[in-house]
């Protein structure tokens, strides 16, 4: 056997799929392509801990058949046409409305990274994590730590029938820096950017801050829960804006889409005027960016709150036609086999107009809540992890605490926005399915509606 | 497709070990809502994992991928990848489970659909003002395991996931309740499932918790939240990573109350998470983790066996292209002596927690963002609240335990009752 890699199949998987969207008998062919590779690793002083490398591509076909529409889903060994077939079986046995159809679009996008993910060497990315690794322990004195890396490199396509011919190479690179300190308490940073391998060399200022975050939290206590606002550094407030704030304005999203249709009506005041908030599929260098979405839809900047009214909500297709607003290209899978449903990409909570050392420098007493460990919704209520936080004596930062549980109700939160920050925004990566960000800077909540509990 | 025997042999002669792994899923899912209907997912995937000059190599692939490819590519990660020396698994026997319910294997799309319409008819009737949200799954996999010792194995599962949420509006906020888990089992009818979710009246209004002198009250936990606690146990009960060497918790330390008896079950019949054999090839066994509130033992995959002179417990599981780690499959409690309402009964004035978001890691209280305030054993008004304590403190409080199982995830899992913790502001 000979142990030569193929050339790039996608390619020829594309040109299928068009022939195929021009000449299957339907009324109506969506075809999406989807090829991705994922190489993950993980170090620690010890050695490789962790290694991946994965690849899938899929077929994702959606016909409709005499008024009705038919889904399915195979992996690309499959071919277009036996996907496309059993579709239209489903179409043909099922009772579902074919959705609306976008208009013709065209796109072809592809990335030019100084290092790129697809030549990109495993040995390169191994390297560069042990390094890192080797400099935050020593960093640390040599505390236990952990490199995680993770890159995917991803090629997507949609066509329709109606003159959709899209496709999109997306590179993200990401990775994580942890080290446990004296105290138990994890010093952490993350960063994720649409980029190749470059993105991961040159961080060995973000390993010393890690390092000197793990010597701060050392000495950090677990004093009661004082009374007083609860202020969210950057990280935390993207973290908040990304778990409740964008899941809001998904129409779809929430188990109560009619009523939140209503609640979150074009023109309604739902925050102070400070808030302003704006999801921009277009900002290519952040994890989440996207020329097009998954239903060939041309995606691009939706402002969702301006000035504390509503602006707009993020659309499918069919929810634009169901509350008959225009499609905003967020259509979105969140993995292989799944239909898109309405996410935001790159989610930002612009700058305000309070200088954030007076926002702190204004609070008697309170929280101020540091670093993001994630959190969890039900849509209903929420919780979300801080790293560590200060009490907050006299507008300055007195004590250190431990991580704080920031909890309260996802309807409560964009009124509960006393005070936005001016230091320009601080983007946090969201998860990998799909990929997405979020930035905020600095957000004071209102005394008596959170609370943030260890 | 990568032809799993010809990239064995391939391999075979470049590496001091080999082993493939074909998985092959087809599934029917039904959904709720505007883009509802029918769809198939087909997925074919094959994983392969070499030992070569020491180190472990790995990678995965679908069916539109060569041997050669897939090869290079593991080939490429065993250059850096972790030192091993543990051995591949032999050609030996195991015993075949259940793991196709006829009733489960001759569902179609049409009988998910008619589930999920009778669901939503239900709760339209039982709750006028509710929503229901999510999708049912039947999932038909094969997998087939061979590497270059000579072990060959393979096994069919049907299984259906059932992924629901309902949402119950009143006029003071939002219940929100889950159904969420995974079985080889015929699906009982649309009320029994319901029956399950919604222990309180029609008419919904929220209250907070109610106070007690020491800021303590008795709390039942439903078979959701209960996971949500032995989630921590989970991850170190198979607790071997690379990173440090084994789980802090050792034979015989206490985690949790003398209530408290965990088995992991991989052999349970027709469980979500039931196979004859691990993925890497070795006999699984039903194993007890917890006795009587006593950690009773580590699971392992021939990895972390190697390391700590032990045996694999046939507890191999990850994802395809990834390295192995030991992974719980089906826990089950034992179940106690009492139903749900004698519980609810001897909680007295008490708090029913529904629903819990998952824990951060090493907190020291968790939220239970739905819950049902209990007056004199009946669940009434709906609260929050936040309770105090960590893991183990909580799992050491448990003094009632349900007499039924409930499906959670790939778990069976039942009320317990926790004696006084103390109940914070959400």
């Amino acid at each position: 056997m000979e142990l030569t890699a193929p050339a790039r199949p996608f390619d020829a998987l594309r040109e299928e799929a068009a022939l195929a969207a021009a000449t299957f008998p339907a009324g109506y062919v969506e075809i999406r392509l989807e090829s991705v590779r994922t190489t993950a690793l993980e170090y620690t002083p010890s050695g490789l801990t962790h290694a991946e490398d994965s690849g899938l591509t899929g077929i994702h076909a959606l016909v409709s058949v005499a008024g009705s529409a038919g889904r399915s889903y195979g992996t690309g060994g499959e071919g277009v046409r036996t996907v496309l077939a059993r579709a239209a079986s489903n179409a043909s046995a099922g009772r579902t409305p074919p959705p609306p159809v976008p208009g013709r679009f065209v796109a072809m996008h592809r990335e030019g990274h100084v290092e790129s993910l697809r030549d990109a060497t495993g040995a390169d990315r191994a390297f560069l994590c042990r390094r890192y690794c080797e400099l935050l322990s020593a960093s640390t004195g040599g505390m236990p730590c952990r490199v995680a890396y993770r890159d995917s490199l991803r090629d997507r396509a949609v066509i329709t029938s109606s003159g959709v011919d899209a496709y999109e190479e997306e590179s993200i690179c990401s990775f994580r820096f942890d080290a446990l300190s004296g105290s138990g308490l994890v010093a952490s940073r993350e960063a994720a950017g649409r980029s190749g391998l470059e993105f991961f060399r040159g961080r060995e200022e973000l390993v010393e801050r890690v390092a000197e975050e793990c010597s701060l939290l050392s000495s950090a206590g677990q004093p009661d829960e004082p009374e007083g606002g609860i202020l969210l550094d950057p990280a935390m407030a993207a973290s908040l804006a990304g778990l409740v704030l964008g899941r809001l304005f998904e129409a779809g999203a929430h188990p109560l889409g009619p009523v939140m249709d209503s609640y979150l009506g074009r023109g309604a005041r739902v925050a102070g005027a400070e808030v302003t908030m704006v999801d921009e599929a277009g900002r290519m260098d952040l994890p989440g960016s996207m020329v097009f979405d998954d239903e060939g839809v041309q995606s691009g900047r939706n402002v969702l709150v301006r000035s504390g009214v509503v602006e707009g909500r993020l659309h499918t297709l069919a929810t634009a036609a169901a509350c008959g607003a225009r499609p905003t290209g967020s259509a979105r899978a969140p993995g292989p086999g799944i239909l898109p449903e309405a996410r935001f990409s790159c989610l930002g909570l612009a700058p305000g107009r309070t200088r954030s050392e007076d926002i702190l420098g204004g609070m008697a007493e309170g929280l101020y809540l540091c670093g993001s460990s994630g959190g969890a919704t039900d849509m209903g209520s929420f919780a979300l992890r801080s790293r560590y936080a200060w009490i907050v004596r006299g507008g300055r930062p007195a004590l250190l605490t431990g991580p704080r549980t920031l909890t309260g109700e996802v309807l409560s939160v964009l009124d509960g926005i006393e005070a936005v920050g001016d230091d320009p925004e601080f983007v946090q990566p969201l998860g990998a399915h799909p990929a997405a960000s979020a930035g905020a800077p600095h957000l004071l909540l209102a005394r008596g509606r959170f609370r943030a509990g260890s | 497709m990568p032809d799993p025997e010809v990239l064995l042999g391939a391999v075979s002669r470049v590496s001091e070990g080999a082993e493939v792994l074909e998985i092959e899923r087809r599934s029917a899912i039904a959904r709720t809502g505007a883009q509802g209907g029918c769809a198939d997912v087909s997925w074919r995937v094959v994983s392969l994992r070499i030992r070569r000059n020491g180190r472990l190599g790995t990678a995965s692939a679908d069916d539109s991928t060569d041997e050669a490819e897939l090869a290079d590519r593991a080939m490429a990660v065993s250059r850096f990848g972790p030192p091993s020396a543990a051995p591949f698994a032999g050609p030996a026997a195991f015993r075949p489970v259940e793991c196709v319910h006829p009733q489960v294997d001759a569902m179609g799309p049409d009988d998910l659909e008619g589930l999920l319409v009778g669901l939503e008819e239900v709760l339209a009737e039982r709750w006028p003002r509710s929503t229901l949200r999510g999708s049912i799954r039947l999932r038909r996999e094969r997998f087939d395991l061979r590497n270059a010792n000579g072990f060959r194995g393979s096994y069919s599962r049907s299984l259906v996931d059932l992924a629901l949420t309902a949402c119950l509006a009143g006029p003071e906020g939002l219940v929100m309740r889950t159904a969420a888990f995974t079985t080889g089992l015929p699906l009982l009818s649309p009320e029994l499932i319901l029956d399950g979710l919604l222990p309180t009246g029609r008419l919904m209004r929220f209250e907070d918790p109610p106070r007690s002198p020491d800021g303590r009250l008795p709390v039942v936990l439903s078979p959701q939240v209960l996971s949500v606690l032995l989630s921590t146990l989970r991850v170190r009960a198979a607790g071997w990573t690379r990173t440090g060497g084994f789980s802090s918790i050792a034979v015989g330390d206490r985690v949790g109350s003398p209530l408290l008896t965990i088995h992991d079950r991989p052999r349970l019949p027709f469980g979500g998470a039931t196979a004859p054999f691990d993925a890497q090839g070795m006999p699984t066994s039903d194993r007890l983790i917890v006795r009587e509130g006593l950690f009773a033992s580590h699971l392992h995959d021939l990895e972390s066996a190697h390391v700590a002179g032990s045996e694999s417990t046939g507890s191999a599981g990850g994802e395809p292209g990834g390295l192995h780690v030991p992974v719980c499959t089906n826990l089950v409690v034992e179940t106690g002596p009492g139903d749900l309402g004698s519980l609810l009964e001897l909680a007295g004035s008490g708090l029913y927690a529904a629903e819990a978001l998952p824990g951060p890691p090493g907190g020291v209280s968790w939220p239970v963002c739905t819950a049902f305030v209990i007056r004199d054993g009946i669940p009434g008004p709906c609260t929050r609240f936040r309770l105090g304590g960590g893991t183990e403190d909580l799992l050491a409080r448990i003094s009632a335990v349900e007499d039924s199982l409930h499906g959670v995830g790939t778990d069976r899992l039942p009320h317990v009752l926790l004696e006084p913790v103390p109940i914070l502001g959400f």
